[in-house]
């Protein structure tokens, strides 16, 4: 008989406050997804050190509502401004803005809301069935397997982020020399602590979170002037509802388009933005009108929205059964995951039951009230968008200050946080990506153990315990390859279609509509 | 330029970190046991790509030309001068001051109007402080005002 228990274990857990942590998450979710500039990345960043106070499981739900949220109001912007409220809705802009300027604006964040919904909603049934699958296969992981996991994660991370693959590789090689500072894990010898005792246990994870995507994109974002937002699209989201005229005929595209999204988000390293644009892509070439793809089809909000919020799914399997994250947002996620004492990755099946069922439910409520809330709020979501900006960047400015305080309560972490923020900022002007920092800093303490413990084991034989190893299981230099051919890749084809770089073709569609 | 950059700034990091991880002690003969393997590693791979990125620029003659904004420098450094003058005032004047006084002025170097800096400076202050002291139980410093 199959075992229902992992599916019901959680519900002792879903108590009143944990129900209004995971409704005030999303809804923060939605509104910081819906502000340009203001990205998923961002709002988990400065919102972990809000949830010190609160239990594991309140902690984790209103994060990952936080982040499931964020990514489908990503869409709101795109509809309205033409702006992708968070990168992931690249895509969403394309067909949205289009309708929007028809006068549907209503209908096309309808549309969105419905398939992001949809689309987050097979993913967590993915997530719930293949998850406990794999830890089981994870388990049997040794020291070389995870270490292989984590090369790959980082390497992908930088293949796909926009620009030079070697500069992707640069910024995660410098993560990881930052995540080995303090105390050696082996033999606790102090190594780059620059002679201060605040660094002896390494820079601290959240703050330099915060400072990366929290404050850097302040910075930004005060560089830039603010696109003045077009009063007559918002006053114009009317009747949200309509979309579900459009249900049955997109049901197949919202499948499609999900399937990728899991698998996309399933990779260490691709997020939403990624999934996005495969989906758009594939959904253009088996289309029976592509030519109107790109001035407001269906079709193209359905694929692009679906795909972005099925990513989250596929990224929290990777998350919960292999201890790696699946993109940039789940990275930070699991740093929330060590904040409050639980280490991501297989043995969370033995040791925390309940969290994970209570995640896996969480995320089906999550769905809901994507659809729920986004189909109501959708004419009040649009008016977020007057909100002077000046105000807002100094808000958050003020969060990242406080929230790093928070974290240990000390005023040298701030210091940090500002550090990186430095860092982040000129990375960004050199066209160094910020992404894979993250995941070099939550995996690198992880890499050097597994590294160590198996120089160890290997005991001087290196290539010979390789060998053996490799017999046993064939995992790591199966990983091991396709990493190494992810990476020369770009040698033999010009264009790197897995890629961010891919969307500056649609850049220029962009450019014309608006 | 902007990979000269990168790529000469990278050779400087893996330098800084082979040659200080010289100091570090080895308590055994494995490679398990030395604390400077695995950053020599990583040293030792940056070191490489640098050289590659430098080469590759090279091999493109990338142009080397400095470019300024002269109104976005002194912009960005107003903002860091501002927030690091913020940071150090607040455990001498406490949060809710010293954020008032942040606030107040950002808003108004972000583009605000001084009616907007006005208004929303105190409020903004004294909700943080609510939300994180009393709501979040973070220990905000208390400074000048000790008496609350």
């Amino acid at each position: 008989m199959f075992d229902f228990s992992l599916y019901t274990a959680g519900l002792p857990l879903m108590g009143i406050t944990t129900i209004i942590a995971l409704i005030g998450g999303t809804l923060t979710g939605i509104v910081i997804g819906a502000l340009p500039g203001l990205s998923a990345m961002m709002a988990v960043s400065i919102l972990v050190p809000l949830t010190y106070g609160m239990t594991a499981e309140v902690a984790i739900l209103m994060l990952l509502g936080v982040y499931c949220g964020a990514n489908y109001g990503g869409s709101i912007a795109a509809t309205l401004v033409n702006i992708p409220g968070t990168p992931s809705a690249v895509m969403t802009t394309l067909d949205a803005y289009p309708m929007a300027k028809n006068g549907q604006a209503g209908l096309a964040i309808g549309l969105a809301t419905m398939s992001s919904a949809i689309g987050g909603f097979f993913s967590v049934i993915v997530l719930s069935m293949l998850s406990p699958l794999i830890a089981r296969f994870a388990l049997q992981f040794t020291s070389l397997e995870k270490l292989s996991i984590a090369i790959f994660g980082i390497s992908v991370m930088a293949f796909i982020s926009k620009g030079s693959t070697v500069k992707g590789l640069m910024a995660g090689i410098f993560g990881l020399m930052v995540a080995s500072m303090g105390f050696d894990p082996n033999t606790s010898i102090l190594r780059f602590n620059f002679g201060s005792i605040y660094l002896n246990s390494g820079v601290n994870f959240t703050a330099a979170m915060i400072g990366l995507f929290g404050m850097t994109e302040i910075m930004l974002s005060a560089e830039k002037k603010a696109k003045k937002v077009p009063e007559k699209q918002i006053e114009a989201v009317k009747n949200p509802f309509a979309c579900f005229k459009y249900l049955r005929l997109s049901l197949g595209n919202i499948f499609r388009s999900s399937v990728i999204g899991v698998i996309v988000g399933a990779i260490p390293g691709a997020g939403g933005t990624i999934a996005s644009i495969i989906s758009y892509a594939q959904q253009k070439k088996i289309s029976k009108h592509p030519e109107k793809m790109g001035q407001g089809a269906v079709e193209g909000i359905v694929a692009a929205e679906a795909a972005n919020n099925a990513c989250t799914g596929g990224a929290m399997t990777t998350l919960l059964s292999l201890g790696i994250p699946g993109d940039a947002v789940t990275g930070i996620l699991m740093g929330a995951f060590i904040i409050h004492g639980l280490q991501p990755g297989p043995n969370l099946f033995n040791t925390n039951y309940n969290l994970i069922s209570a995640i896996f439910i969480g995320m089906f409520l999550i769905n809901i009230l994507i659809l729920v809330l986004g189909l109501l709020g959708a004419p009040y979501f649009a008016k977020l968008l007057k909100f002077p900006r000046q105000l807002l960047n100094t808000v958050i400015l003020v969060l990242c200050v406080v929230g790093t305080f928070g974290v240990q309560n000390s005023m040298f972490d701030v210091r940090v946080m500002v550090v990186f923020a430095i860092i982040g900022y000129i990375f960004t002007k050199l066209e160094v990506p910020r992404a894979p920092i993250v995941l070099a800093l939550i995996l690198g303490s992880m890499m050097e153990e597994n590294l160590r413990r198996w120089l160890s084991l290997a005991d001087g034989q290196y290539w010979a315990y390789f060998m053996e190893c490799s017999r046993k299981t064939p995992i790591a230099p199966i990983i091991l390859a396709i990493t190494i051919f992810t990476l020369i890749s770009p040698l033999f084809k010009k264009t790197k279609v897995f890629s961010e770089d891919a969307l500056d073709e649609y850049e220029e569609i962009n450019k014309k509509n608006s | 330029m902007k990979d000269y950059i990168v790529g000469i700034s990278g050779l400087g990091l893996s330098g800084y970190v082979f040659f200080a991880s010289k100091a570090f002690q080895r308590l055994g003969s494995g490679l398990s046991e030395d604390p400077a393997y695995y950053p020599r590693i990583l040293a030792g791979i940056l070191a490489a790509m640098s050289i590659g990125l430098l080469v590759g620029a090279l091999r493109k003659r990338n142009k080397i030309e400095i470019k300024f904004n002269r109104a976005l420098l002194i912009n960005l450094g107003k903002f860091l001068g501002l927030l690091i003058v913020y940071i150090l005032l607040i455990v001498p004047l406490g949060f809710i001051i010293a954020t008032a006084l942040f606030t107040f002025s950002m808003i108004w170097l972000l583009g605000g109007t001084r009616k907007q800096a006005l208004v929303y400076a105190l409020p903004i202050s004294l909700l943080t402080y609510l939300l994180f002291s009393y709501l979040l139980k973070v220990p905000l410093p208390k400074g000048i005002l000790q008496f609350i």
